[in-house]
C-alpha cells in the first residue's frame, strides 16, 4: 500500500468491498492451506487430457475422484477404458475388468511417491509436505488462485518441471502437470454437487 | 680353543639370522587364498562346487545396512553410496532398490535386446502382435506413472529391455522406501554391493571395505548415521586379523612364559638364548623350501609351520642340560645324539608323509615342517656345541624331580584305564565328532553368520543350495542344453513344484538361440510396412518410431554376444559365476529353489537326461570335508607306520621298539579319548595337532626309555624333558583358552597330548623296553649330593 493522495481512493475502495478485501490481504500460502484442510472429503468428476510429443492427439481419460482424509485416495476411470485406481495408506491396488487386480507398494516407486505425497498434499492442504519437494509460489486471490510447485530434488526435475494447480477458495479446480520435455498433462476437478 | 671364539660364532649366527630373516619378511611373497587348503577336484561336481566356492558371484557379496538419523536421511546415504560406488575400482555393482541397471550394464542390454530378449520370436513384428504392443504401451502412457516407460517408447516399442530386466531380477524383492530398499521394520537401509575381486582375495576385499567405510563417512550427515557391512569377504579379512591378533598375543605371552620357566629351570640367561637359535634357524629354512618350491608361503602354512616346529625347542634343550651340568658339549651330544638323532628321523619322516597328500596346504606345511624340523636338529648336533659354554659348570637349582615324577602304580592303571576306555568312546562318538560342517573351520563367529543370513532374507536373495549341472563339450553346447533344460523348468515353477531357478542364459544367451532370434527380425522395409498397418487406428506421430527401424535393422547383423564381450560389467559375473571350464569340456549350473520343504532336485529329477549332474551344496561340501579329513587321517595312520618302522631299524630291538611305540599310541589314543569325551567335533587341525604330538610323543618316550648312565645324568635327563614338557604344555595351554575354533583345536589337543605323552612315557617307556629298573626302585633315584 502507498500513502499519498491516491490512497484515499484506495480507502473508499477497500471499504466497498470490504469483505472480501480484507480476505484478500490476509490470502497466503498459510491461508490457502487451511482453507484445503477445511475441505475434507472430495467426490468430484475429472476429466484428463494428456498431451504427449509422441502422439498426434491428447489421451482423454473421464471419471471420477475420491478423497477421504488423511490417506484414502480414488480414482476411477470410466473412458477410455474402465480402470480403478485406489490408495490406501503406501497400498495402490490397479483393477480392471479383465485382468487380476494388480496390487503395487507405492514407496517402491519413487517417483509414484511423489505423486502421491503431492496429490495428498494439495488435497489435504498439507504445507509442511509440499514444501518438503517443492518451491512453491502462490498467486491470485481466494477467489481464483494458482499454486506453482517447482521439484526441489533434481532427480524428480528430470521428470517433473512443474506443477501448477489452479482452484477457488478451498477447492481444487485443476492440477496441470509439466514435464521437461513440454508433455502436460491436465486434470480438471468439478465438485459433485452438494459438496 | 680361544674363549672368545664360540661367542663370535654366536654373534655371526645370530646376525646372520636376523639379517636373512628380516630380508625374508621382507619380501617373501605371504598368501591368503583358502582355497589352498581345500582338495582338488575329484568330479564335475567337485570341479562346479570349488569354482563356485573360488570364483562364484556368492562370494563377492555384501550386504551393507544404513541406521541412525531418519529415513531421509538414510535413503540419501543409500543413494550417495550407490552412485560414489558403483562401477567404482573395487565395487562391480551397488543396488540399492533404485533403478535395477543404470550405467554401462543398461546401455549393454538395451543395445542388444534384440538378441538377448527371450520375447524375440518372428510373430511378435506382425502388425497383429505389433499393435497390441502398441495398445498396451498407449495404456501404459494414461497410467499415472506414464512418465517412467515414456523414455523407450520410440525405440523399444515392443519391451524387449523390460522383458529382459524381468529376467534379471531377484524373484522377492525386500521391502522399499523412499525408492530404496529397508529392512523389515524400516529403521535401515539396505544394500547389496559386489566386490570386483573374488572373496578369498583377502588383501582386495580389505581395500574395497576400506573404500566403502571412506564413501560412507563422506556423506553428508554421516555422523548421526551408522554402517554395518557383512558379507563373506568382511568375515575372510576380521577372521585374519582376529586370528593374527589373537595368536601374536598369545604366542607372546607363551613365549615370556617359556623365558620365565626356562630361566627358573637353568638360570642361565644363555642357555634361553641357545635353546631359540635352531628354533629360529628352522623356521627359516622351513619358509624358504616353501618359498622355493612354490613361489609363495601360504599365511597358514606359516602359522601352522612355527607351532609344529614347536617341537624344535626341544632338541637344544636336551643337549644343554647336560652342557650346563657337568659334562663339556662334546661327550653330551656324544650320548643325546643316537637319541635325539631317532627322534628326529621319525618326526621328519612323519612329516614328509603330509607332503604327500594331494591338499596343495597339507603339502606346504609337510615341507615346512620336514624341512624346518632337520635344520634344528642338524643346528643343534653342528652348530651348537661349539658355541656351547663348556668350561662354565652351573648348579641348578636342586628340585629332586625325580621324587615327583617316577612311575607309580597308580598312574599306570590311570593311563591304560583312559586309552582302554577311548576305543569305546571312539566307535561310539567318532561318527558325529567328524567334523563335516565347513563352518566347523572357519572361525565367522555364529552371529556374525545369523546377522549375515537374517539380512540375506530381507533382501531377498535366494539361498541356493541345490544346483543341476550341465556339461557339454563347449561352452556354447552347455548353453543350448541349458536352454533347452529352461522350458521344462519354467512349468516346473508355474506347476509349483520349485520356487525358482536361474540359469546364465538369462544373461547369455547361446549363438545358436541369438541367430534364431536375428532371423525372426523382418527386413526394414518389412518392419515399416507393418509399423504402418499397426498404428493406422493409434493416434501415435509420424515417424515416431524411426529408432525402433533403425535399431531393429542393426540387430539383424549384430555379431552374437559371448562370454567376453560382457567383461567390466555386472553381468559378466552373473554369467561368468554360473559357467565353469572343466578339464573337458564346459559345463553351466542352474541353481534351484525349492518350494518350502521339498527337494528341487527330486521335483527337477523328471525332465533332466543323463547328462545333468544333480549337486546339493550341503552333502557335496561334506563329501570334500570328508575327504579332506579322511587324507589327514590315513596320513596320520601312514606317519604310525613310517614312525614304527624307522624307530624299528634305529633300535633294532623288539622289545624296545614295543617300549617306544607303545605309549605313543596310549598317549595318542588317550588324546583322541579326552577330546571326543569334551565334545570336540573332529577337524583336521585336530588330526595336525595329533601329528605334533606324534614327534612329542616319540621324543619323550626316546628320552625317558635311555635316561642316562647315571643317577645324576638321569636327573638332568628329566630336568631336561621337564623344561621340554612344561614349555610345551605352556604354549598350547594358551592356546587351548582363545575361543578362535582354530587356535583352541590346536592348543587343547596338543596340550593334552604332550601331557598324556609325558606320563605315558614316564610310566611305559623304560618297564616295557626291558631296562625297567628292578621292583620297587625309582625309575631316576635322586641324585645324592
Amino acid at each position: 500500500m502507498t500513502f499519498g493522495p491516491a490512497s484515499l481512493f484506495g480507502m473508499l475502495l477497500v471499504a466497498l468491498v470490504a469483505g472480501t478485501a480484507a480476505a484478500a490481504l490476509d490470502w497466503d500460502l498459510e491461508a490457502l492451506m487451511s482453507r484445503l484442510e477445511e475441505k475434507g472429503t472430495y467426490r468430484a468428476t475429472f476429466h484428463q487430457t494428456k498431451h504427449l510429443d509422441a502422439l498426434e492427439e491428447p489421451l482423454v481419460l473421464k471419471g471420477s475422484l475420491l478423497y477421504e482424509p488423511p490417506d484414502h485416495l480414488k480414482k476411477v476411470v470410466t473412458q477410455p477404458h474402465e480402470k480403478i485406481y485406489e490408495i490406501r495408506g503406501d497400498r495402490l491396488t490397479i483393477a480392471t475388468p479383465e485382468e487380476d487386480t494388480r496390487r503395487l507398494t507405492i514407496t517402491d516407486h519413487p517417483l509414484l511417491q511423489t505423486f502421491v505425497a503431492t496429490m495428498r498434499g494439495i488435497l489435504s492442504g498439507d504445507l509442511g509436505a509440499l514444501e518438503e519437494d517443492y518451491h512453491l509460489q502462490l498467486q491470485g486471490g481466494p477467489d481464483q488462485w494458482s499454486l506453482r510447485l517447482r521439484p526441489k530434488d533434481s532427480q524428480i526435475g528430470e521428470k517433473i518441471k512443474r506443477v501448477v494447480v489452479r482452484g477457488r477458495e478451498g477447492s481444487v479446480l485443476s492440477v496441470k502437470t509439466v514435464e521437461p520435455n513440454g508433455d502436460y498433462s491436465l486434470l480438471e476437478i468439478s465438485p459433485d454437487r452438494g459438496q | 680353543m680361544g674363549s672368545d671364539r664360540p661367542l663370535a660364532i654366536l654373534v655371526a649366527w645370530i646376525l646372520g639370522l636376523s639379517l636373512l630373516g628380516a630380508w625374508t619378511a621382507y619380501r617373501m611373497p605371504v598368501s591368503s587364498d583358502l582355497t589352498l587348503f581345500l582338495p582338488q577336484a575329484a568330479s564335475t561336481q567337485e570341479y562346479v562346487l570349488l569354482d563356485q566356492l573360488h570364483e562364484g558371484v556368492g562370494n563377492r557379496i555384501h550386504f551393507a545396512a544404513v541406521s541412525g538419523a531418519d529415513a531421509a536421511a538414510r535413503a540419501k546415504a543409500s543413494r550417495t553410496l550407490r552412485s560414489r560406488l558403483e562401477a567404482s575400482q573395487h565395487f562391480l555393482r551397488v543396488a540399492n532398490g533404485t533403478e535395477p541397471f543404470q550405467g554401462p550394464e543398461r546401455d549393454f542390454l538395451l543395445r542388444h535386446r534384440y538378441l538377448l530378449s527371450p520375447e524375440v520370436r518372428p510373430a511378435r513384428f506382425e502388425p497383429e502382435s505389433l499393435t497390441a504392443s502398441l495398445r498396451q504401451r498407449l495404456d501404459e502412457l494414461r497410467a499415472p506413472t506414464s512418465l517412467v516407460t515414456k523414455d523407450l517408447l520410440a525405440r523399444d516399442p515392443t519391451g524387449e529391455l523390460l522383458a529382459i530386466l524381468k529376467r534379471l531380477e531377484n524373484p522377492s524383492n525386500p521391502q522399499r522406501s523412499r525408492g530404496v530398499w529397508v529392512s523389515r521394520g524400516g529403521e535401515q537401509a539396505l544394500l547389496l554391493l559386489w566386490t570386483r575381486a573374488p572373496g578369498t582375495a583377502l588383501e582386495a576385499q580389505q581395500s574395497a571395505q576400506e573404500a566403502l567405510q571412506k564413501a560412507f563417512q563422506e556423506v553428508p550427515g554421516s555422523d548421526r548415521l551408522r554402517l554395518e557391512v557383512t558379507g563373506p569377504g568382511v568375515f575372510g579379512v576380521e577372521a585374519r586379523d582376529r586370528i593374527r591378533r589373537e595368536a601374536s598375543r598369545l604366542t607372546l605371552l607363551g613365549t615370556l612364559g617359556v623365558g620365565v620357566l626356562l630361566l627358573f629351570l637353568f638360570r642361565s640367561a644363555r642357555i634361553l638364548l641357545l635353546t631359540a637359535l635352531p628354533l629360529a634357524t628352522g623356521v627359516l629354512a622351513g619358509a624358504w623350501a616353501v618359498w622355493l618350491s612354490f613361489g609363495a608361503v601360504h599365511g597358514i602354512t606359516l602359522a601352522f609351520g612355527i607351532t609344529l616346529l614347536g617341537v624344535a625347542l626341544d632338541y637344544p634343550l636336551h643337549l644343554l642340560t647336560q652342557v650346563a651340568g657337568s659334562t663339556p658339549a662334546r661327550s653330551a651330544l656324544s650320548r643325546v645324539w643316537p637319541t635325539l638323532r631317532l627322534g628326529v628321523l621319525t618326526t621328519v619322516a612323519a612329516y614328509a608323509i603330509l607332503a604327500t597328500t594331494e591338499f596343495r596346504g597339507l603339502v606346504q606345511l609337510g615341507i615346512f615342517a620336514a624341512t624346518g624340523l632337520a635344520t634344528a636338529a642338524a643346528t643343534t648336533r653342528w652348530a651348537l656345541p661349539p658355541v656351547c659354554p663348556a668350561e662354565k659348570r652351573r648348579e641348578w637349582p636342586r628340585l629332586a624331580l625325580g621324587r615327583w615324577l617316577r612311575p607309580s602304580w597308580v598312574l599306570g592303571t590311570v593311563l591304560l584305564a583312559a586309552a582302554a576306555a577311548s576305543v569305546p568312546i571312539s566307535i561310539w562318538s567318532m561318527p558325529e565328532a567328524l567334523e563335516r560342517d565347513l563352518r566347523a573351520l572357519s572361525p565367522v563367529p555364529e552371529a556374525q553368520m545369523e546377522r549375515f543370513q537374517e539380512l540375506r532374507e530381507q533382501l531377498g536373495m535366494p539361498d541356493y543350495r541345490h544346483f543341476l549341472i550341465v556339461t557339454g563339450e563347449s561352452r556354447q553346447k552347455a548353453l543350448e542344453k541349458a536352454e533347452d533344460l529352461s522350458g521344462s523348468l519354467a512349468s516346473l515353477v508355474e506347476e509349483g513344484r520349485i520356487e525358482a531357478y536361474r540359469s546364465p542364459v538369462a544373461v547369455l544367451p547361446s549363438v545358436a538361440t541369438q541367430r534364431q532370434r536375428q532371423r525372426s527380425l523382418p527386413s526394414r522395409q518389412r518392419l515399416a510396412a507393418n509399423l504402418e498397418g499397426a498404428t493406422r487406428d493409434l493416434p501415435f506421430r509420424e515417424g515416431l518410431f524411426q529408432p525402433f527401424l533403425e535399431d531393429v535393422h542393426r540387430a539383424r547383423d549384430q555379431a552374437p554376444v559371448r562370454l567376453p564381450d560382457l567383461e567390466g560389467t555386472f553381468l559378466f559375473y552373473r554369467a561368468a559365476s554360473l559357467l565353469t571350464s572343466l578339464p573337458r569340456g564346459h559345463s553351466a549350473l542352474i541353481p534351484l529353489k525349492g518350494t518350502e520343504g521339498s527337494d528341487p532336485l527330486e521335483a527337477a529329477a523328471g525332465v533332466t537326461g543323463p547328462e545333468v549332474l544333480p549337486l546339493e551344496l550341503g552333502p557335496a561340501t561334506d563329501r570334500l570335508v570328508y575327504r579332506f579329513m579322511g587324507a589327514g587321517m590315513s596320513r596320520l595312520g601312514i606317519g604310525l607306520l613310517v614312525l614304527v618302522l624307522v624307530l624299528a631299524v634305529g633300535l633294532r630291538s623288539s622289545r624296545r621298539l614295543l617300549g617306544v611305540v607303545t605309549p605313543v599310541v596310549l598317549a595318542l589314543m588317550t588324546t583322541l579319548g579326552l577330546l571326543l569325551t569334551f565334545g570336540e567335533q573332529l577337524t583336521l587341525f585336530h588330526v595336525l595337532a595329533l601329528l605334533l604330538v606324534f614327534g612329542i610323543g616319540v621324543d619323550y618316550t626316546l628320552f625317558f626309555e635311555r635316561p642316562g648312565p647315571d643317577a645324576a645324568y638321569r636327573e638332568r635327563t628329566l630336568h631336561g624333558l621337564v623344561a621340554c614338557a612344561g614349555s610345551t604344555l605352556l604354549v598350547f595351554g594358551l592356546l587351548a583358552t582363545s575361543d578362535i575354533p582354530v587356535l583352541h583345536q590346536l592348543g587343547l589337543t596338543v596340550f593334552l597330548g604332550a601331557l598324556a605323552s609325558f606320563l605315558t612315557a614316564l610310566t611305559f617307556a623304560r618297564r616295557l623296553s626291558g631296562s625297567a629298573a628292578p621292583q620297587g626302585e625309582p625309575l631316576i633315584p635322586r641324585a645324592r649330593s
